[in-house]
């Protein structure tokens, strides 16, 4: 048995965009490297977090690593099968969850896809039920088995599409944004399910851009911001990175990037990152990290808030999280990256 | 040990066919309104060409289309045409169209890393299609064989069955070719009706070849269901014998090893460079 589940190596992979402009006119080719040589090792039977922005290059990585993509530079194994030349080895060895609501036949019903996928596997057809039977109790989908697709919610989509990425019974999976779109319940449920593969033995590579997730399940976790791997670690090694500090969070709506500009002109603020829920309301939460007690800078911020047009909801002192490291890694908020990355996309 | 291993992958890959042609036989079960296309086009076609060729020659038109075809039975000699036209058409479209729709539809990537032949995978869909498709056709015009050509010789319908089914594997090729040029150019219908044309055009579907310049005819050399249509009719029509032997037989064979090796190497290279670009993986 190969040392690790998952080896990459200065693992690259460019993209050109063309940019188009009104009918005929072609703008200029941009190079966007998604993935610029990264490099990280996977251990058999752990849960590891690819934890970052949209647009960072997790789902790429991804790619990559199932097969679906050339590298354009570097090499990386899936179970010691190298993943550009022994690539039907590699597809042997693994399961893919991709997107949580696509990737089905929308008139098969859930039974009759996973069927149909435990074909491709070559499962042979009695041992196929047998499996499809396992998987539709573990996700808990018995009584909608018979029931076409396209009448399923979004979170039994989400749920199918993880029976299927373990027809094969994988040795590594790959789950892209698992819970992406799902409520609270159905997120949870899968949650659980990924908790209860890692008992099984499972190794699971999942990317997210949600840190309570990759606090919550991940073993350990890479942090990937524009295409670089920039920490790697548990979450308490990670967030030991940062120099005990206080924080504020406070719950608001109507924030401006005026109000912030405020705030981080208070004496004794570090930095300030916000994450929109509500752009209509503009309600989200503020991050206020301190270089002070929180109780010296406490009555300057409250001034900045009650003399600005934000309405707070609550304030409260929270302990350091992934976002604060990735502030601290990068210099910029999790979420700001976002929009600024889905900004350059467009 | 190899032996074994060649038998395990023959087994797989006869999973793969199994599990694509119960998946597409569901759609159709379960969304059966296609039985009345197959079921009728060929005696629309029929019709439509039958109507427009007494238009244009009148009362004469039979003696005339005799002089070209050997046959006054038009009509006969138009259903076997459309009945060709339709079956071209299907597998060619299934084939050409299957990859670019499973893109669309979001399977194309689960489908992929799937550790499956992926040539078996995308062409396996001619076969419940191919099946489905003659099955319902041969049953709807066979009673006007039977009744227009007055008989029908059981092992010229039996050789008949057997040329379709030797014609799907040229148009297999060319369906793969097909493929290529619509993941290249994106818009898998603007490939389909340019080949389709041309294709019909030198397939004699509903006229002889006879009739057209003689550099159109060379070029009908390469033209599977040309081929096809004038067995069929030697078969059905003229009721004559025709051997394993037969020129036309070998020329199908040829075009398949042909198209075969055309198309599966242009598919090749088109999964590689779109697995650099980042095609494969885009919808």
């Amino acid at each position: 048995m190969p040392a690790h589940a998952i080896e990459a190596v200065n693992l690259t992979k460019i993209f050109y965009s063309k940019e188009r402009r009104g009918w005929f006119k072609r703008g200029r080719t941009k190079k966007i490297v998604a993935v610029d040589h990264i490099s990280f090792k996977v251990r058999y039977g752990e849960i590891f977090g690819f934890l970052g922005p949209n647009g960072a290059g997790k789902t790429t990585t991804i790619k990559m690593l199932t097969t679906l993509l050339i590298p354009d530079e570097g090499d990386a194994w899936v179970c010691g099968y190298h993943v550009v030349n022994e690539a039907n080895r590699v597809r042997e060895v693994i399961g893919l969850s991709l997107y949580s609501d696509r990737g089905f036949y929308w008139k098969l019903t859930g039974r009759e896809n996973l069927r149909y996928f435990a074909y491709l596997y070559h499962i042979p057809p009695k041992q196929a039920e047998k499996r499809i039977d396992e998987l539709l109790k573990l996700v808990g989908l018995q009584d909608k088995a018979d029931v076409l697709v396209e009448e399923y919610s979004t979170g039994m989509k989400s749920k199918l599409n993880f029976a299927r990425a373990l027809l094969n019974d994988p040795e590594v999976v790959f789950l892209d944004e698992p819970t992406i779109g799902l409520d609270p319940n159905s997120a949870r449920a899968i949650r659980e399910i990924i908790l209860d593969l890692k008992k099984q033995g499972k190794t699971i590579f999942l990317t997210t851009h949600n840190m309570e997730e990759a606090d919550y399940l991940c073993d350990r976790i890479a942090i990937i911001s524009r295409g670089k791997i920039i920490a790697t670690g548990t979450s308490s090694e990670l967030k030991s990175l940062i120099e005990r500090r206080d924080i504020i969070v406070v719950e608001a709506s109507n924030i401006s990037d005026k109000v912030i500009e405020k705030i981080k002109g208070v004496d004794g603020v570090a930095y300030v990152s916000k994450t929109i829920k509500d752009s209509v309301s503009m309600s989200g939460v503020l991050r206020i990290g301190l270089n002070g007690n929180s109780r010296d800078l406490l009555p300057s911020i409250l001034r900045v808030l009650a003399n600005s047009p934000i309405k707070v909801n609550f304030i409260k002192p929270s302990e350091p999280t992934l976002e604060d490291v990735f502030i601290k890694l990068t210099g910029r908020g999790f979420y700001e990256e976002e929009v600024n990355s889905q900004r350059a996309t467009k | 040990m190899r032996r074994r291993s060649i038998v395990r992958e023959l087994q797989n890959n006869l999973l793969v066919v199994w599990a694509v042609f119960v998946r597409d036989i569901t759609f159709w079960l379960r969304y059966p309104s296609w039985i009345f296309t197959f079921i009728a086009l060929p005696y629309m076609f029929s019709g439509l060409f039958y109507g427009m060729g007494y238009a244009l020659a009148g009362p004469s038109s039979l003696k005339n289309f005799a002089s070209k075809t050997g046959t006054e039975n038009a009509f006969l000699y138009y259903t076997i045409g459309s009945f060709i036209l339709l079956f071209t058409e299907l597998v060619l479209s299934d084939v050409s169209a299957s990859i670019r729709s499973e893109q669309l539809r979001g399977t194309f990537e689960i489908n992929y890393v799937t550790p499956t032949n992926k040539l078996v995978l995308w062409s396996a869909p001619v076969i419940p299609h191919g099946l489905m498709s003659s099955g319902i056709m041969i049953a709807s015009t066979l009673p006007v064989v039977i009744i227009e050509a007055g008989k029908l010789d059981p092992v010229n319908f039996f050789i008949a069955v057997m040329v379709l089914f030797l014609g799907i594997l040229p148009l297999l090729g060319l369906g793969m070719v097909m493929a290529a040029l619509t993941m290249r150019f994106k818009e898998p219908w603007a490939v389909i009706n340019m080949v389709r044309v041309i294709l019909y055009l030198l397939s004699g579907i509903y006229y002889p070849l006879t009739v057209l310049p003689e550099y159109l005819r060379y070029m009908a050399v390469v033209v599977p269901p040309n081929y096809m249509v004038d067995i069929l009719r030697d078969l059905l029509i003229f009721q004559r014998k025709v051997i394993l032997s037969d020129y036309r037989i070998l020329a199908l064979f040829i075009l398949s090893s042909i198209y075969l090796i055309l198309g599966f190497s242009l598919y090749r290279r088109w999964e590689q460079n779109a697995r650099r670009t980042g095609e494969i993986s885009k919808y």
